[in-house]
Order: structure tokens, then C-alpha cells, then sequence
């Protein structure tokens, strides 16, 4: 890797950086040896904010995350460069006991299938006072009482009674709160949901935005925020990070993203939003229209191990000219805190949402 | 699968996305859909290198017992006392019984007599699992409901004294004892056979293929033993496995094959009263059991590893 | 949880009624005159008289059934055509052997397939999973009265540590019980331990691989709390399931292995019945052992109520 000739997109280290991941690398093992699915990604995410990680289906999203939880497979996955650090520990680095006391306690995570996430076989109140006995040393009764403490704060009517609820006996939404109220039980500084909203209507997805941003402002946790869906991106974020095929392409402060993309794919992406909602994409409003999945770009994104040379992107970019296969491009910085991964970031126009 | 894009940079009004194709469910077709069922079989099993060596395993037993006269050292039945209860030697490679037969040649005839009461437990468990199985999955409704009670409650009765009750009521011989054994194996094939016909009948073609007019006989042979074939097979495969397990159970506890004759677990039956002096009686054609069992059984995973998943989902 | 009882309790109504009439159909399977059949060959005039009378041969076949069926509800289920005793207390007296037998087998299955099973699924591919495979495989296919003639050959004839044969009563002396349990146990248990340990290996591993599993280690919680607390119940609950198949095989095993140790269990008395021809106490010993059978699969499908929830609440 040559140095690019910016400085990475962080932050000035006087405000609050909660987790800062650098150069972050994931590779899988497979038939045809270590393939790289995860390649240099680098971003921060700051106290009380949200970073949105939108991309297409397959461009590491969940690796990046799962990197950060230390949950990638141990025996099918290394990390060979890169650092992520939290508290000023890098927990690519440390020992499998050790990061077990930090996962769940300073940094959690909140998942997709609410259905299939939570035990079936166990009370909610039992898996939410687990993590904290796991983590605050406390009694049995102190642990459940924090269950319904949780759960009050999430917004689940009769908390008290409901802690003793199996999971299955909660709506999709309600499901989903429950696993927020787990993953915020602790108080972690940093809180990543993968997906949290996709399986929902618009309207229970709403809510549990909602819950989500009044849980991030009253803890003042960091918010790592993965997504298909633009419309949530504009509800929510404050940052976004676009990520394509491993690598990071664009990113940006939210609405800098919305009405002047950068990078081709993003302008795709944008694009392929449903019209209705693009007007008013960057409105909290917009959430209740469009759920598309991102996969509406012409063309496939290219498979892990076999990258195309040069700007990964450009076999399907309607601006690619010969300079984009010859070299590879870096980051560049377009305006203060917006950076692209594109050749002809500079000098093309691109058109955004508003 | 990369498409090559104009690489001039567009005129201003121009739309870049023009190529846009709505949304795309472009999905890879899979090149493996084009091979036919029997070639992906057999690619998929011939990379089974266990099961392959089942499948010869088995070959070979079938063979020997096959050309069983010829292949044998001894008269399997001549007796000779001076040479009772000898270890294994050149002569006499898994040694002698009691009364100075030859454990090798009568192996040689039992593999015969196991083998074919295994098939034959096989073919009587066939023959009243499949057929009612058909009936239960193809009518459904109350015929359904009724043999699968009936499925359930033999399936509540021990199988192994179900079988002995049925010697019992019979008689005790080999004919009488696999007969018993294939009533005792007929449930898992009803439920098979029940479970993939009513997949199957959910299918469109079948309606549309008995609204022409099709007779049943023919919508059966043609549109659902085909697709039942395969998680029998496999059951087939393990059964064999099991049933020679079960003659051999018989067998030793004297309710299946009759002297002079003996099959695998016969041997065992009558070798164990000299266990101390001569195991070997006891331990060669247990061990012949285990082997051949095993084999079965491998054939069997191999079998079902190798068929699609639907009727991997369908078995059991 | 009561609702579940219920439910289960009428569900086994009708199947012990198709049981009953399965087993005491098996009186039409005796081909040709059943009396003259079951008494043999040589048999005088007066005996097959006897056997038509215990029978009750000359009444119309709903009859027959309502008197055996009246009977076997409480608790009796004739005389044996043989020694004329009933078949009620001949299996009485010798159901503490064979419940000992099934029973202390059941427990060695579960105490080898539970770690085994465990084991293989937390390590799926490395050595100990494919020893726990391979020694499951074999389990299966070994034939129980092999396997007990190995284990005499090696722990009594050779090593001389363990009795090869006989039974002393529980009451009489516990320890001797015990001893003279432990070969015979670990030769009916072998089976279903080899059959429990495939089944935990498959389910632990499908579960380990559930979202859920993720979500917990997410929690930060430690390996055994993952494997035991989230892992281990969803897991048992296909392995519970069929348990009650298992004591069924247990249950049939045990003939082959009470013949095998000269255990004067159930087994014994029905290879006698079946080679006497002895009707009666053939029904009485299947309809009996399918009893058990049906108790067990009650107590499962309990079991599988606190196993899984959905169930419980449904
Ligand atoms: N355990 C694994 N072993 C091998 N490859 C994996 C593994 N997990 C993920 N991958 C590969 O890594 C790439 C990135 O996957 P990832 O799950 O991060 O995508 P994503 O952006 O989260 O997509 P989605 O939006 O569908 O969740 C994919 O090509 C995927 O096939
Ligand atoms: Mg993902």
C-alpha cells in the first residue's frame, strides 16, 4: 500500500473518539487460501454520535463490526494489519479472555433477526441480567432488577412484568428493543447494530430509531450504525461510511453525503433509493417510505479474491476512464471532513438528493 | 460478468445511469443446475472415498457369498473331531469349531444366509411400509390418519420383543424370524415413503397431470416414485445394516436360523460356551458383523451426502 | 404445564388401545387353529382343549379381546399356557432385573454420549471429534451379545475384575448389585450411547451455530457458559425426543443381554414363552414392556415442555 497523500478521515483527538479503527484488514480462509474481504477500512466513531456503514450486500459491513466484537470465526479468519481501539486498547490484539470482559460491557452489539438472536429456551430477564452479573459482579436480584430497569428504558409497556416473558411471546419490534435494552445493560461506550431494522415496518423501524438515538444521547454512547437502507442513514447518522467490495469509498458528514455524493457508487446508491423518499431523503420524515434493498446498481459487485485492478468499482462505473483500471485510487479529500475513494473525485459533479 | 462501460466521460446532460436496468435480480445461473441428476450422483459419491470403500466392501461380500461352494477351502459341514477347537492356522485360517468344522468355509456360507435375510427382512419391510406409505401420503385424509396411528403404536412396542413375539406366534426359524424384522422395519419406511409422497403431491405438475386424466397407477409410478427413490436407497442401505444386526440377535439367541446351519450371529450363539478356550468362535465372526454392518451403514451417509438436499429433508 | 399433561394423557388413549389390539391380534397371526397350533404336534386331544378353554377360544373374537383387555387393565393378564401360572406375577417378579438392566444402561449411555457428544460438537474436525464419529459409528454397528462376549472375555476371563454372569437382588446387597450390573449395562448402553452421541454432536453443532450462540458470546460471556447454559438446552430437546425410542430399544436389547449374563430378567421369560409357544405370556410381556414404553414418552414430552418454552405457553 502506498501512503495516501491525505491524512486518514479522523477526527481531532479533543473531541471524545470512542472507537477509532485504522488500516482494519479481515481475511477468510478458503479453497483458494487467505481471501481478503475486509481491505485497509479506517474510520472513528465519537461520544453521543452515530456513523452510519452503508454498502451492498457482501461489502463487509459485518466483518468490519464483527472484527471490532472479536466474534470473527478463530479459526477461519486473521486480521493481519490494522488496529481498533477503544479506550486506547486495541482490541484486535487482545487476548481471547480479555476482550470476553470487554464485549458486552464497553463495547456491545445488537443484532438483525430478533427472532432467531434471543434464546428461545430463556426469559428475557434472564438474558438481559446475565450480561450484567456477567460483567458488574451482581447479585441475582440486582441483575434482574437492572432487566427491568432496561427494559423500562427501552419503551416496553409493564417492564416489571414482562421481564419474566419468553421471546417468543414479543412482536418483531418489541424484539428488538429487548435486544437493545441487552446490549445497552452495561452501558458500553460503544454500541454497533447490524441491521437492527431491517426485518421491521416502517413504522415499528421508526420507533426503535427512536429508541435508538434517546439510548445514545442519554449514555452518551458511540453509535456504529450498519445499514442497507439510505433512508434510515439520513434518519439517523450523523457520519456515514459507504463501503464497497472491502474497501471504504466515501465518507462524510451526512447530509454533505446526501446532497453531494462524491463517489459514482454513492450517486448509484442514491439513486437507487425510491424516488418518493430521495426528496426528502436527508428529513428525519423520510423513513417511512422506501425499504429497498441496496442491490440496484447494474452489474455485480466483484467476489473477494478475485478484486478487479485498479478502482474496484470501475467495471460497473459510468465514469470509469482508462486512469481509474491503471492505478489504484486513494482517498481524497474533497471538502473538509468528505473524503472519496475515486480518481476523478475532484473534478466530477455528481448529483445528490437535494 | 463485468459489463465494459463507455470510458469517454459523458456529455452533461447525458444521464450516466441510462444503463440502469431497474432492479436488477441478475442471479448466477448455476452451471451445476445443467448436469443430470445421476451424473451429479455419482461425481458427489465417487468423491466419498469412505463410502466408496463401503461400496467395494459390500461388493466383495456379495460376491463371496455368491460363488460361496467355490470359494471355499472346506465342506463347511464335515466334522472332524481330533481337530476340535483350533486356534487359526495355515491350515484352517480362523481356526475350527467344536467339533472340528471350519470356522472360514462356514463364514463363507453364513455371509450367505445373513445376506439374504437381511434382504429378505428388507424386502418384507418394502413391501408394508412403501405401499401403505403411498396410500397414506397420496390420499391423505382419514386413510392417512389411521395408518399413521397404527405407525405410531407399533412404533411404541420394543422392536426387538415385537419381533420375538412374532417368532413366537410363527415359529422359530429364519424364514419367520426376518419376517419379523422386516414388520419391525416397515414403520421408518411408511413415514418416509408418507413424508416424501405428500411433499411431492404439494407439486403443481401432479395436479395438472391428474386433471388430464392421468390415472393414479400412472401419476404414482410416474411423477412420485421417482422422486421417493432416493431417501429409500438410502434407507435400504441402512436397513441392511440394521437387519443383519437384528438376524444376528436372533440368531444367537436361537430363534432364527436352525443348525446345521448358521449364519454370523449363530456362530457367535454357539461359540460363546467356549468362550475361555477358543475365542476366537466368538470374536471372527463377531467381528465379520461389525465389518459388514459398518459398511452398510457408511453406504448409507455416503448415499444420502450424495443425493440433493430435498431428499436429505425427507429422510428420517 | 397441567394442560400439557392432560393433552398428553388423552393423546396416549387411543395408541394403547391400537397397542392392545396389535398385540392381542397377534392370536389371528397363528396360522391355521391356534390351539392345535400352540400346543405342538404331539399333543393330545385334552391339551389343545385346555389351551382352546384358556383361550377362550370358542367365543366370537370382540369377546375374546373385551375379556383380555378387561383383564389387562386391571392387572391381569391370564394364565400362561405352560405352567399355568399368571403372567401378571411372572413379570412381576422379574421386572426389578430388567428396569435395573435398562435403567443402569441408560445412565452409562447418557454419561458417555452427553461429554462425547459435546466434545465432538466443540470441536468439530479436530482428533476428539473424529474419535467420538468413529466410536459412534462402530456403537452401531456392533451387535450387543459380540460386544458382551468381549467385554467378558476381557474383564472377567482375562482381567478377571468383573463377574460375567449373574444377579444379586438390590436388597440383598447393593454393591453386589452394582458389580454384577456394570458389564451387562455398558453392553445394552453401548448402542444408544453411540446413537445419543451422533444425535448431540449434530444438534449441538446446529445450535452452536445459531444466531443466538453469536448474540451470547457477544455478552462477553465465557466458552462454558455459551456451550452449557445457551447451547445444551436448545440442543437436548431433538435428543430428548427420542429417548423415548431408546428405552424402547433398551427394552428390546435386554433380552439379548439378560440370555448374554443369565440375568432372570423379562428377556429370559419371553425366550422361554416363545419357545413354549406360550401365547399368554408372550402378550403379557409385549403389552407390557409397551406400557413402559408409553409411561416414558409421557415423562419425555414433559421434559420437552420445560425444554422449550414455546410449547410450555403455547
Ligand atoms: N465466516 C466467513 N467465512 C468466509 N467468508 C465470509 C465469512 N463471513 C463473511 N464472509 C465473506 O465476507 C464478505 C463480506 O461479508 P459481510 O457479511 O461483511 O457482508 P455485509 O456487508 O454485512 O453484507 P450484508 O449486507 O448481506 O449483511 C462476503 O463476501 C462474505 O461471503
Ligand atoms: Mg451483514
Amino acid at each position: 500500500m502506498t501512503t495516501p497523500d491525505v491524512t486518514p478521515p479522523s477526527f481531532a483527538p479533543s473531541r471524545d473518539v470512542a472507537l477509532q479503527v485504522d488500516g482494519l484488514t479481515v481475511e477468510f480462509a478458503t479453497d483458494r487460501g487467505w481471501t481478503r474481504v475486509v481491505d485497509g477500512v479506517s474510520f472513528s466513531v465519537l461520544r453521543g454520535e452515530t456513523l452510519a456503514i452503508v454498502g451492498e450486500s457482501g461489502s463487509g459491513k459485518s466483518v468490519t463490526s464483527l472484527a471490532c466484537m472479536g466474534l470473527l470465526p478463530r479459526r477461519s479468519s486473521r486480521t493481519p494489519s490494522g488496529t481498533a481501539e477503544l479506550d486506547g486498547v486495541d482490541l484486535l490484539s487482545l487476548p481471547v479472555r480479555a476482550m470476553e470482559d470487554l464485549r458486552g460491557d464497553r463495547i456491545a452489539m445488537a443484532f438483525q433477526e430478533p427472532m432467531t438472536s434471543l434464546n428461545p429456551a430463556y426469559t428475557v430477564g434472564d438474558q438481559i441480567a446475565e450480561v450484567v452479573r456477567r460483567h458488574r459482579d451482581a447479585a441475582r436480584k440486582e441483575g434482574w432488577r437492572r432487566a427491568v430497569e432496561v427494559l423500562d428504558l427501552v419503551g416496553i409497556p409493564r417492564a416489571a412484568e414482562r421481564v419474566k416473558s419468553y421471546p417468543h411471546e414479543f412482536s418483531g419490534g418489541m424484539r428488538q428493543r429487548v435486544m437493545i435494552a441487552m446490549a445497552i445493560a452495561c452501558e458500553p461506550a460503544v454500541l454497533i447494530a447490524d441491521e437492527l431494522t431491517t426485518a421491521l415496518d416502517v413504522t415499528i423501524q421508526a420507533q426503535v430509531l427512536d429508541v435508538v438515538r434517546q439510548m445514545r444521547d442519554q449514555l452518551g454512547m458511540a453509535v456504529l450504525f450498519i445499514t442497507h437502507d439510505l433512508a434510515v442513514v439520513a434518519d439517523i447518522a450523523d457520519r456515514v461510511l459507504v463501503m464497497y467490495a472491502g474497501q471504504e469509498v466515501e465518507t462524510s458528514a451526512v447530509d454533505d453525503l446526501f446532497a453531494r455524493p462524491a463517489h459514482p457508487y454513492t450517486e448509484g446508491l442514491l439513486r437507487s433509493m425510491p424516488q418518493s423518499s430521495t426528496a426528502t431523503a436527508a428529513t428525519a420524515t423520510a423513513v417511512g417510505t422506501g425499504r429497498r434493498r441496496l442491490d440496484s446498481i447494474p452489474g455485480q459487485p466483484p467476489v473477494p479474491g478475485s478484486m478487479p485492478a485498479g478502482c474496484r468499482f470501475a467495471p460497473r462505473c459510468p465514469y470509469a476512464v482508462e486512469a481509474c483500471v491503471d492505478g489504484v485510487p486513494e482517498l481524497l479529500q474533497v471538502r473538509p471532513e468528505h473524503f472519496a475513494r475515486c480518481t476523478r473525485a475532484l473534478e466530477l459533479t455528481l448529483r445528490g438528493t437535494r | 460478468m463485468t459489463r465494459s462501460r463507455p470510458t469517454d466521460p459523458p456529455a452533461a446532460d447525458h444521464d450516466p445511469w441510462s444503463g440502469f436496468t431497474g432492479w436488477a435480480d441478475a442471479e448466477a445461473t448455476e452451471d451445476t443446475r445443467t448436469e443430470s441428476a445421476v451424473r451429479r450422483f455419482v461425481r458427489r459419491f465417487s468423491s466419498q472415498r469412505l463410502a466408496m470403500v463401503a461400496l467395494v466392501a459390500i461388493g466383495f461380500l456379495v460376491a463371496v457369498a455368491a460363488f460361496a461352494p467355490w470359494v471355499v477351502p472346506h465342506d463347511p459341514l464335515a466334522q472332524n473331531l481330533s481337530r476340535a477347537l483350533e486356534a487359526p492356522s495355515a491350515t484352517y485360517w480362523f481356526g475350527t469349531d467344536a467339533v472340528g468344522r471350519d470356522t472360514l468355509s462356514r463364514m463363507v456360507f453364513g455371509a450367505r444366509l445373513s445376506l439374504l435375510a437381511a434382504a429378505e427382512a428388507v424386502t418384507v419391510a418394502l413391501v408394508l411400509g412403501v405401499v401403505p406409505g403411498l396410500v397414506a401420503g397420496f390420499f391423505g385424509g382419514w386413510v392417512d390418519i389411521v395408518l399413521s396411528r397404527i405407525t405410531d403404536a407399533v412404533m411404541r412396542i420394543p422392536p426387538l420383543i415385537l419381533a420375538i413375539a412374532i417368532v413366537g406366534v410363527f415359529g422359530p426359524n429364519l424364514r419367520n424370524a426376518m419376517f419379523a424384522v422386516g414388520v419391525i422395519f416397515a414403520p421408518r419406511f411408511l413415514r418416509l415413503t408418507r413424508s416424501a409422497v405428500m411433499a411431492v403431491r404439494e407439486e403443481t405438475y401432479i395436479e395438472a397431470s391428474r386433471s388430464i386424466g392421468t390415472s393414479t397407477g400412472a401419476v404414482l409410478r410416474r411423477h412420485v416414485l421417482p422422486n421417493i427413490l432416493s431417501p429409500l436407497i438410502v434407507q435400504i442401505s441402512l436397513s441392511m445394516g440394521f437387519a443383519m444386526l437384528a438376524e444376528a440377535s436372533l440368531s444367537f439367541l436361537g430363534l432364527g436360523v436352525q443348525p446345521p446351519q448358521a449364519s454370523w450371529g449363530a456362530m457367535v450363539g454357539t461359540g460363546y460356551r467356549f468362550l475361555d478356550l477358543a475365542p476366537h468362535m466368538v470374536l471372527i465372526p463377531g467381528f465379520a458383523i461389525v465389518l459388514a454392518v459398518l459398511a452398510f451403514n457408511v453406504l448409507g451417509d455416503g448415499l444420502r451426502d450424495s443425493f440433493g438436499r430435498e431428499e436429505r429433508a425427507a429422510d428420517r | 404445564m397441567l394442560r400439557l399433561l392432560v393433552r398428553r394423557l388423552l393423546l396416549m388413549v387411543p395408541i394403547m388401545v391400537l397397542v392392545s389390539f396389535i398385540v392381542f391380534g397377534l392370536v389371528l397371526l397363528v396360522p391355521g387353529d391356534p390351539a392345535i397350533a400352540l400346543a405342538g404336534p404331539n399333543a393330545t386331544e385334552q391339551r389343545v382343549e385346555a389351551i382352546r378353554e384358556n383361550l377362550g377360544l370358542n367365543d366370537p373374537i370382540l369377546q375374546q379381546y373385551g375379556r383380555w383387555i378387561g383383564g389387562a387393565i386391571q392387572g391381569d393378564l391370564g394364565e400362561s399356557l405352560f405352567s399355568g401360572r399368571s403372567v401378571s406375577q411372572a413379570i412381576a417378579e422379574r421386572v426389578p432385573v430388567t428396569m435395573s438392566l435398562a435403567g443402569a444402561a441408560l445412565l452409562i449411555a447418557l454419561l458417555i454420549a452427553v461429554p462425547a457428544g459435546i466434545v465432538a460438537a466443540t470441536n468439530r474436525g479436530r482428533p476428539a471429534d473424529s474419535m467420538a464419529t468413529v466410536g459412534a459409528s462402530l456403537g452401531l454397528a456392533m451387535p450387543s451379545f459380540w460386544l458382551g462376549l468381549v467385554l467378558v472375555l476381557l474383564f472377567s476371563v482375562w482381567l478377571g475384575w468383573l463377574p460375567a454372569t449373574g444377579y444379586i437382588p438390590f436388597g440383598e446387597n447393593p454393591a453386589a448389585w452394582a458389580v454384577h450390573l456394570i458389564l451387562p449395562a455398558l453392553t445394552l448402553g453401548a448402542a444408544a450411547a453411540a446413537e445419543t452421541t451422533r444425535q448431540l454432536r449434530g444438534s449441538l453443532t446446529d445450535v452452536l451455530g445459531q444466531d443466538y450462540v453469536r448474540t451470547a458470546r457477544a455478552k462477553g460471556l465465557r466458552r462454558h457458559t455459551v456451550v452449557f447454559k445457551h447451547g445444551l438446552k436448545n440442543a437436548a430437546i431433538p435428543v430428548v425426543t427420542v429417548l423415548g425410542f431408546q428405552v424402547a430399544f433398551l427394552l428390546g436389547g435386554s433380552v439379548v443381554v439378560e440370555q448374554l449374563f443369565a440375568l432372570p430378567g423379562l428377556g429370559g421369560l419371553a425366550i422361554r414363552a416363545v419357545l413354549n409357544r406360550d401365547l399368554p405370556m408372550i402378550q403379557g410381556v409385549v403389552m407390557f414392556t409397551a406400557v413402559i414404553v408409553m409411561i416414558v414418552n409421557l415423562v419425555v414430552d414433559l421434559l420437552y415442555g420445560w425444554l422449550n418454552p414455546k410449547v410450555r405457553t403455547a
